[in-house]
């Protein structure tokens, strides 16, 4: 399972300030060698391509050396955090770094975070729900 | 079109590829239609050519030896010479083109590695089409066959086939001309399969089937669509009458061997005359011009000869006389230099010997009411499986022309007999080349052969930057499920696979948000140009991919592709030709 750190409040003006929130929750993170680094890789990602995905989701991740193993930051954000690049509004934003080998671990995460992510009802879910620990669980990320 | 529009159409796209995911054998056999239907296309314009050059030398139209027969003396004796010369003059000023490695009898082309150079072609194809109008003795087939596998090469170097792929492209044009030729889609399939790959296994024959198909059909809307020669009603025969073909059998296996000694002797004989090419022509075409004075039934390639041995009562004195004559007439004419086909001239003496072994035995046997029409057909197909060594081609090339189906026993018998009678005598097929040359990467030694020799060269790269319209577009022109990432300087970075695009066709910014960096898999197995052929075929195995990418060891700069069929399909000719 990988190592998953949730904000549910997610507070920021534009998207590389969101990114910068959640890299910072994984500071202390088992598996991040380089937070700093990390950071850097997504942010370069980003500004490559958006990562939105229209539904108010926004996708911001990196293959980089700076992790050991998965790493995953999922932030709230009732009013949203423009990601689009027409400035479109991301409510979910779940922010990837994956070891820079890893690319059939990080696919398949990828598939089930968007197999999960298209269910309306699973988003409903997920922007009401007070209990971070439900994150994991709704995703399919927790290992039963 | 708006960018929605082309996004929903390339992600439709890209779910329908990956959920169909045609293979390289459907790629193939997509190829064999299209060139299936370019081979019966220039067999068409051959036809067409050889009709208005005939009527420019004979004044007339229809067919070759009615329109000689009006002719008078002086126009007989030209005709002929004057096409030997043309033929002659345009081989000379071709000689610059034309490969020593072309067959002597243009129906069993070459393959080598596939490439058909199309001036080498176009040259000789226009010497048989002088020849062929002109009236002398050689059969159009070949000219066709040619054409149609040049067409073939053509398209096939075009798109950068590898040599594998590319020599079985060139073998589906071969078999389409053929088809086209003698309307006979199973034999045209055969043909080329048993004389020309020397192979029935199913990867070439699918492929060979599917060419045939397009052409034949091709030439149902174009031409017609009649057997080429209508066999009376036959019926099945008794057991003293089988026995007979069976003895028809042997003759016309004997007689493969007078054939093949014929034109041996006037080959050898011509070679040591000192004259030039053009000379040569002509006095081959003199000497048909000077036969034809008197018995104008010697010019052309022997079909009317056959279709009247079916048709009209003859006397058995006449059709000795024309086999002797025809035989003797397209041996100098093969001697002399002439380009063409001997397929047709081989059936004639095939029917006529069929002819005069039933007048025998009719005489012989009253009682056993034996059928000329089944000893010409039988005639005809033991003669070809006794001259071209391909027995199976024979038998079914006779059935589809005459489309009896009581044939088919007697037909197998004489044909085996045939087959093996000619066999017996130690003489090689009519096909064998005289000059064994091996150029091409097939007829190196296995240790010689490395992957760089039968890559493909132009694998579909990617930058890794590029977004999804861009792979998306890529995957469903180039009919490939690999892409390969490369940065600036040609270098791989890694592996895109189309079923892990497919992923992400769920909506439109879903979609745009890939890059292929993204998806692309870095330590992807590759391998080394100088890799020999077991070793990569090590390297499949243990890689468990269809295609792998060929990388120079030191830069990591990609050359190449190499895919697992090309890899099978070469080992499999290579072992082949090393075998004979």
């Amino acid at each position: 399972m990988p190592v998953v750190t949730v904000s549910l409040n997610l507070a920021a003006p534009d998207a590389p300030s969101a990114i910068r929130t959640l890299a910072n929750l994984l500071k202390h993170s088992p598996g991040v060698l380089d937070v700093q680094r990390l950071l850097t890789d997504i942010l370069a990602r980003e500004a490559l391509t958006p990562t939105f995905l229209g539904s108010g989701l926004a996708l911001p991740h990196a293959r980089t050396d700076a992790v050991t193993e998965r790493v995953l930051s999922i932030g709230r954000s009732v009013e949203g955090v423009p990601f689009g690049a027409a400035g479109e509004r991301a409510n979910l934003v779940v922010l990837i770094g994956c070891p820079k080998h890893e690319i059939k671990a990080y696919l398949d995460t990828n598939r089930q975070l968007l197999n999960h992510l298209r269910d309306p009802a699973v988003r409903a879910q997920l922007m009401a729900t007070p209990d971070p620990a439900d994150f994991p669980r709704l995703l399919g990320l927790a290992t039963p | 079109m708006t960018g929605q529009r082309l996004s929903s159409l390339l992600r439709l796209g890209v779910k329908l590829l990956e959920r169909l995911r045609p293979t390289e054998a459907h790629q193939n056999l997509a190829w064999a239609v299209l060139v299936g239907i370019l081979g019966a296309t220039m067999a068409l314009l051959f036809e067409h050519a050889t009709a208005a050059l005939q009527y420019l030398f004979a004044g007339q139209e229809g067919a070759s030896l009615d329109v000689f027969k009006e002719l008078n003396t002086w126009r007989r004796l030209a005709i002929p010479t004057l096409g030997g010369l043309l033929a002659g003059v345009v081989l000379t000023l071709g000689q610059r083109f034309i490969r020593q490695e072309a067959t002597d009898y243009m129906e069993a082309i070459t393959l080598g590695d596939g490439n058909i150079r199309a001036r080498s072609t176009l040259s000789r194809s226009l010497a048989a089409l002088f020849s062929i109008a002109s009236g002398e003795a050689i059969g159009k087939e070949g000219p066709l066959v040619q054409l149609a596998a040049m067409a073939a090469s053509l398209c096939g170097r075009v798109r950068h086939l590898p040599p594998a792929r590319l020599r079985l492209l060139v073998a589906c044009g071969a078999a389409a001309g053929i088809t086209a030729a003698f309307n006979a889609p199973v034999a045209g399939s055969l043909f080329v399969a048993e004389i020309v790959l020397g192979s029935l296994a199913m990867e070439t024959l699918g492929p060979l089937f599917f060419a045939s198909a397009a052409s034949i059909i091709t030439m149902r809307v174009f031409g017609d669509s009649q057997p080429l020669y209508q066999l009376a009603a036959f019926h099945a025969p008794g057991l003293y009458e089988v026995l007979l073909l069976g003895v028809l059998g042997v003759a016309c296996g004997l007689m493969a061997c007078v054939f093949q000694r014929l034109l041996g002797f006037f080959h050898e004989a011509f070679n040591r005359l000192a004259w030039p090419l053009t000379a040569k022509l002509g006095l081959g075409g003199l000497f048909v011009g000077l036969v034809a004075v008197l018995h104008p039934e010697v010019t052309g390639n022997g079909y009317d000869v056959v279709k009247s041995l079916f048709s009209t009562p003859t006397f058995w004195d006449a059709v000795l006389l024309t086999l002797l004559l025809k035989m003797l007439a397209t041996s100098v004419v093969f001697g002399s230099g002439a380009v063409g086909g001997v397929f047709t001239p081989t059936l004639m003496v095939g029917a006529c010997t069929g002819f005069l072994c039933w007048s025998g035995f009719a005489a012989l046997f009253p009682s056993l009411h034996l059928q000329m029409a089944g000893f010409t057909a039988i005639g005809m197909g033991a003669m070809l499986a006794a001259a071209t060594q391909a027995p199976i081609m024979s038998v079914l090339m006779v059935f589809e022309m005459t489309r009896g189906y009581e044939i088919i026993i007697p037909l197998m018998l004489a044909s085996v007999v045939g087959y093996y009678t000619f066999r017996a005598t130690g003489l090689t097929s009519l096909y064998t080349p005289r000059r064994r040359v091996a150029r091409d990467v097939f007829s190196r030694p296995l240790e010689a052969i490395t992957v760089a020799d039968i890559m493909q060269t132009r694998p579909g790269t990617a930058l890794p930057t590029a977004g999804f319209a861009s792979l998306a577009r890529n995957f469903l022109t180039g009919g490939m499920d690999r892409q390969y990432v490369v940065d600036r300087d040609h270098r791989l970075i890694g592996v895109v696979r189309l079923e892990d695009l497919a992923d992400y066709l769920h909506s439109r910014s879903l979609a745009d948000s890939i890059i292929a960096r993204d998806i692309a898999y870095e330590d992807a197995p590759t391998l080394a140009p100088d890799l020999s052929l077991p070793e990569a075929l090590v390297a499949f195995t243990r890689a468990k991919e269809h295609e792998l990418p060929v990388v120079q060891k030191k830069t990591c700069e990609l050359l190449g592709t190499l895919s697992r069929n090309d890899l099978l399909l070469t080992l499999a000719e290579v072992g082949r030709r090393n075998v004979r």
